[in-house]
């Protein structure tokens, strides 16, 4: 994972915030730079049967994919507690410095959202035990 | 049946069903041979024209086979183009990414540290995306390209189908002149036969009769004119002569009348 400001010296004044703009289904999300690891190039993603995940190989490791939108040709490289995911089905517009306003930031006049990545995290995990669950049933 | 082939069988009907007359005069024989004469050299030019046009429809299919060629190659040089362009976009995507990857980082790097690494990663994606923008054009424009090409090829094909039909209809009517040149040919030969004359003779009756009629309608226009004297001295040395020739055949058609 990228350091983050503190480590390289360098710092993000607290009237901004750095990270990724991202849009999902047509509107506009924000991924803060401490969640946001890089943007890669879609490798060959294999999915779990019945669920929205995937497993791919990036740069070596075999990272989980998430499913969270239409296929695009890139993935989202996201650190939550120390577990790299990758987000499919975002597509990032831009990355750097922008304007904070509570939890939300500015872009071109227009109030972003950020993008829950725990949920999505959690919601794909929650979707697993379900099949698990469903598959020891169908067993029993 | 093309026109040549009517006109032949037109022709061919005509001398079948026209019966041979029973008796000629020598100037009516002169007449029928002109006539036959005309109808000769009107049945070779057409011939010869003919085989020029069928050598042109001929040329022309030659021509169109190898547009219809070139443009078989375009489809060719579309695929590679399709596949350029393709490797194109795929290098600005990777571009792009490098550019949100450049501004990510330098926005991680802080401010003042950063800032410029975000805004020339902030110039690059705008640079990309415009890149991305006229790469889509000019994969729309090759897409209509395609579609011009095709409707192209199919007209060029179309044209070249005709071209050939031109020329195996050409070819028949060739087939169909010849056979009334032979046709002709036979007729001149009955023409001998029936009518006793002389062909070489004939011409020259004919010929002397087309003259004598010229001769005859230019004297009527100049009868009327009140200087007859003057006129008379003037044709007198052309006439003259003429006008022994004539009394000298009179003659000697009476003489040879009285001997029959």
């Amino acid at each position: 994972m990228a350091p983050d400001a503190a480590e390289t010296g360098g710092a993000v004044d607290a009237a901004h915030t750095a990270g990724v703009v991202v849009t999902l289904d047509e509107q506009l999300y924000f991924v803060p730079a401490e969640v946001a690891g890089r943007i890669v190039q879609r490798p060959v993603v294999t999915r779990v049967p019945g669920t929205h995940i995937g497993m791919a190989l990036i740069g070596g490791r075999v990272v989980t994919v998430i499913h969270v939108g239409p296929r695009r040709d890139e993935l989202l490289l996201c650190e939550v507690e120390g577990e790299l995911l990758a987000l499919s089905g975002l597509s990032v517009c831009g990355s750097g410095f922008y304007p904070r306003e509570g939890d939300q930031v500015r872009v071109d006049d227009q109030l972003v959202p950020a993008f829950n990545v725990k949920g999505a995290l959690l919601e794909a995990e929650l979707e697993l035990w379900t099949q698990q669950r469903g598959t020891r049933n169908l067993r029993s | 049946m093309s026109i040549a082939d009517r006109f032949y069988q037109a022709l061919k009907g005509r001398m079948e069903t026209t019966r041979p007359p029973r008796s000629h005069g020598a100037f009516d024989g002169a007449l029928l041979y002109n006539t036959h004469d005309v109808a000769t050299r009107s049945t070779q030019s057409a011939t010869s024209m003919c085989q020029a046009a069928g050598a042109t429809a001929a040329q022309q299919r030659g021509a169109l086979d190898a547009a219809s060629d070139h443009a078989r190659l375009l489809v060719a040089r579309g695929r590679d183009l399709r596949a350029t362009a393709q490797q194109v976009r795929e290098s600005l995507e990777r571009a792009k990414l490098v550019a949100l990857n450049a501004g990510l980082e330098g926005s991680r790097l802080g401010e003042p540290v950063g800032k410029a690494m975000v805004a020339i990663a902030d110039e690059m994606r705008t640079l990309v995306g415009r890149g991305l923008e006229s790469l889509e054009d000019h994969l729309t424009l090759l897409s209509q390209v395609d579609r011009e090409r095709d409707k192209l090829q199919e007209q060029v094909e179309h044209a070249g189908q005709r071209a050939g039909n031109l020329a195996e209809e050409l070819l028949r009517s060739q087939a169909a002149l010849r056979e009334a040149n032979a046709a002709l040919s036979k007729l001149g030969e009955g023409l001998q036969r029936s009518t006793g004359a002389d062909p070489q003779m004939a011409r020259a009756v004919s010929s002397a009769a087309e003259h004598a009629r010229g001769l005859l309608d230019a004297l009527s226009t100049l009868s009327g004119h009140s200087q007859r004297g003057l006129m008379w001295r003037a044709l007198a040395p052309t006439i003259k002569p003429l006008l022994r020739l004539l009394r000298d055949l009179d003659q000697g058609a009476r003489a040879q009348n009285g001997n029959s």
